[in-house]
């Protein structure tokens, strides 16, 4: 990653005199501090998936937090045929309730036990996340010593 | 709201034919009693309680954990805030100010109308990335 972002750095900067090496190696640690919001999203999504228990063999799973109001889940797997199969759901949080879109589309506001289970998972991620990603104390909020 | 109850609605018909609904029901999360056991949870607890003492509490309302849906957001914008913060120590919040324009394009594109979940969300990353590209030149 680093040579990729070395050559954006001196397509960026040019390519001559004695500070260019430095200039590369700050814009290179810009570049990579700006595209690592993706990274992060990666990240969450891999502790999200395990909130869940295993995922079967043959399954891929994401589950993350895409922003104040979004939660994503999707699948990808193959069926007995072997074809590809793929499955989205969105719950976007409203003030009176969780609505799940999924393909379809098909919307529906979950409600009782998978309510409760969404919530608890909402709750799970935070915490995994927190502690596992930006190493914080999510009792505080404050970054672990 | 009123129009996306009208779409549930009309979309109910459709869920009730087709019987079992393909979204995962999140039946395999761990039980109560399990997760009650869970070495975290008394953090956890700690945590939706203290938590409108931090700074977050300037922002948002005050925490009603036992509302799942309160919880979820809560568990939202925490998670969302962590996300930034880190970001935001990165970058001298340089991103964070871009975000906040971003965000209403995508709850503007991203709405209970739109089935293009992963391409609105594709898009945001692209113009996220995008933007991040043209601050560093």
């Amino acid at each position: 990653m680093s040579g990729f972002f070395g050559k954006i750095a001196a397509l960026l900067i040019g390519d001559s005199g004695d500070d260019r090496k430095e200039k590369e190696r700050q814009t290179t640690a810009i570049l990579s501090s700006k595209l690592n919001d993706r990274e992060l999203l990666r990240k969450e999504s891999k502790i999200g998936a395990t909130l869940f228990g295993p995922v079967p063999k043959g399954r891929s799973r994401e589950f993350f937090c895409l922003d104040e109001t979004t939660w994503i889940w999707h699948e990808e797997w193959r069926d007995e045929k072997g074809v590809e199969r793929q499955s989205t759901v969105r719950y976007e949080v409203h003030p009176n309730g969780i609505l799940k879109v999924s393909d379809g589309p098909r919307y529906q506001f979950i409600e009782g036990t998978e309510l409760e289970n969404f919530a608890r998972a909402a709750r799970l991620y935070y915490e995994e996340t927190s502690k596992q990603i930006y190493k914080r104390d999510p009792k505080t909020g404050l970054k672990f010593a | 709201m009123a129009e996306i109850r009208s779409i549930r609605q009309a979309h109910e018909a459709t869920l009730l034919e087709d019987g079992a609904d393909i979204a995962p029901n999140l039946s395999s999360l761990p039980s109560k009693e399990q997760l009650d056991s869970q070495k975290f949870r008394a953090a956890v607890d700690d945590a939706f309680r203290t938590v409108q003492h931090t700074k977050v509490a300037d922002r948002h309302e005050v925490l009603q954990p036992s509302d799942p849906v309160e919880l979820v957001r809560v568990s939202s914008m925490l998670t969302i805030r962590n996300r930034y913060e880190h970001l935001e120590g990165a970058i001298n919040g340089e991103i964070l100010g871009n975000d906040a324009w971003l965000n209403d394009k995508m709850r503007h594109t991203n709405t209970s109308q739109n089935s293009n979940t992963i391409l609105s969300f594709e898009d945001y990353k692209r113009k996220k990335e995008k933007i991040a590209w043209e601050n560093a030149a």
